[in-house]
């Protein structure tokens, strides 16, 4: 896959892709998120982490604009959320355990020219040829071969290659994934991470994951922000501790940081 | 040329039929992928009313019942939107009230008639010139419709959060889509009757996801078979002198019986493949 000749090429430092200015928001009396301040850098590599329940998808939600910050805002390319337009400078990767939506009649190749989404044509029902850039994209996430099959048909780990190849059909500037290996097996998930790791470093593509999998992620991110409610850290993986972690998921927790081993 | 032709009556049936045999498994397909095939139902119930109200200020009843189920329609993606009513209790809502209204109405008038009748069970036979050019009309609109707007109902009904991401206005989109429903399902009454219309719109769309192809193939073969069913279901009741709605929906049905059964049949033998590599 090769990067969009439109795309700035060069990798500007302290360009702020996503600002979070202390974001609240709850969908009953009690707050989800609370207060939430964090900025995500061009280049970045940003891993949210935080127990079932801690406001992670809340905060993708916000940030897509799905749902409105009842205080402060979120800024995404200088833009405000709320009025948010540039879609085609993001790749979204939802959750993956949404039945609903994989007993859906389609191919995999028409779920990934639907990412090709440009706006509003009259035409597009006469469009029959797979198009060089859902081609490409399949090719990126090794799917190409089963273009034609249903995604009903794939496993869990192949319907979100799936859809990893929806998200960055019309190369993104910014890919954000909501926990992508849930359900995905250990060989998946090390397949997952290496091309997380290709379009962060060969396309340049900033990263947000949404991920319960602490141990990879530290190894993967560049930065980690420790969400429950309020944002309990947010600073560069190698700098996160085993008490942070006790500090976000109560003392209950006995996973270990092995680092420097 | 068959000789069920010669009569206009039923060259009109034939025509207002296939409009509605084609268009009523279009939305269908996407109102059974987002769970919402009752809404059909509702709606049906809704524009019954319509049409009563119509009969009782002697005025066009098929405009009317469009109007009313349109305006239903609206109301209850509105709801939906802002999250006021789940999905089927509001549908449960509507549809009984309007099933109310129609009672109180018909008592009002001082019982059926052939008119009702022909609403609640479909007098296609019955379909004047006015309402074949009406039925054309509509018809088409929903058709072009659909078709201008393929990517943005297919992409809200695949999964509506990550189509607003691609910049889709799922919520006009929603909007549209309940007023095709609202059009198709009173133009379907005329056919098979309010009590049938649900029948039409979900049963090829179930035989048709029977075969497990792509979706633009779905939504043709789902639209093919409820076309060929009105024809079929038309041939049946002219010759054997039966109820049209009821012999299309039975031919509707049957489709779905052989699809299930062919998938049965098929499965079995169908191999596994090993996942290829890119090739």
């Amino acid at each position: 896959m090769q990067v969009n000749p439109g795309m700035p090429a060069k990798q500007e430092t302290g360009d702020s892709q996503v600002v979070f200015n202390n974001v609240t928001f709850g969908y009953g009396p009690l707050p989800a998120v609370e207060d939430v301040a964090f900025t995500v850098q061009r280049g970045d590599y940003v891993a949210l982490i935080g127990p079932n329940g801690s406001g992670k998808t809340t905060l993708v939600k916000l940030l897509l604009g799905l749902e409105d910050p009842q205080r402060g805002s979120v800024t995404l390319f200088g833009q405000d959320s709320r009025n948010f337009n540039q879609w085609r400078r993001i790749g979204y990767v939802p959750q993956q355990a949404n039945a609903f939506r994989m007993h859906f009649p389609a191919t995999v190749a028409e779920v990934v020219e639907s990412g090709e989404y440009k706006g509003f044509s009259p035409w597009a029902i006469f469009r029959r040829r797979v198009s060089e850039a859902t081609q490409q994209s399949l090719e990126a996430v090794g799917m190409w071969g089963l273009r034609k099959r249903l995604i009903s048909d794939l496993s869990v780990g192949q319907q979100q290659r799936v859809l990893i190849a929806r998200a960055l059909v019309h190369y993104p500037e910014l890919l954000i994934l909501d926990e992508p290996t849930a359900g995905v097996d250990a060989a998946g998930q090390e397949q997952f991470f290496s091309l997380l790791r290709h379009v962060r470093e060969d396309l340049g593509v900033t990263v947000i994951l949404v991920s319960h999998d602490i141990g990879l992620v530290l190894q993967e991110a560049t930065n980690v922000a420790c969400i429950n409610r309020t944002l309990h850290c947010y600073r560069p993986a190698d700098e996160i501790t085993n008490s942070d972690l006790s500090h976000l998921y109560g003392s209950a927790v006995d996973r270990v940081i092995h680092r420097h081993e | 040329m068959p000789d069920l032709f010669q009569y206009s009556f039923v060259v009109r049936a034939f025509i207002a039929g296939g409009i509605v045999g084609l268009i009523s498994p279009l939305l269908g397909t996407f109102l059974v992928l987002r769970r919402l095939s009752l809404i059909a139902d509702a709606l049906a119930h809704v524009a019954l009313a319509g049409a009563v109200v119509g009969l009782l200020l002697d005025r066009s009843p098929v405009f009317i019942a469009v109007g009313v189920s349109a305006v239903a329609a609206v109301a209850l993606e509105y709801l939906r939107a802002k999250r006021r009513l789940e999905g089927d209790s509001a549908l449960a809502l509507l549809l009984y009230t309007a099933l109310a209204i129609t009672v109180v109405l018909v008592s009002l008038r001082g019982g059926f008639n052939a008119d009702l009748f022909g609403f609640l069970f479909g007098s296609v036979i019955t379909v004047g010139r006015t309402d074949v050019w009406a039925t054309v009309g509509l018809g088409v609109a929903v058709l072009l419709t659909t078709w201008v707007l393929y990517t943005e109902l297919v992409q809200s009904t695949f999964d509506p959060e990550l189509a607003r991401v691609s910049g889709i206005h799922v919520g006009l989109t929603n909007l549209v889509l309940a007023i095709l429903t609202a059009v198709t399902v009173t133009l379907s009454m005329r056919v098979v009757g309010a009590l049938l219309v649900g029948a039409l719109i979900v049963f090829p769309v179930l035989a048709s996801l029977q075969l497990r192809q792509s979706f633009r193939v779905t939504l043709l073969v789902a639209s093919s078979i409820g076309v060929v069913s009105v024809f079929a279901g038309l041939t049946i009741s002219y010759y054997q002198n039966i109820a049209a709605g009821g012999a299309i929906v039975l031919v509707a049905l049957g489709f779905l019986l052989l699809t299930s059964l062919g998938r049965k049949l098929t499965s079995g033998r169908i191999t596994v493949e090993a996942p290829e590599a890119n090739k």
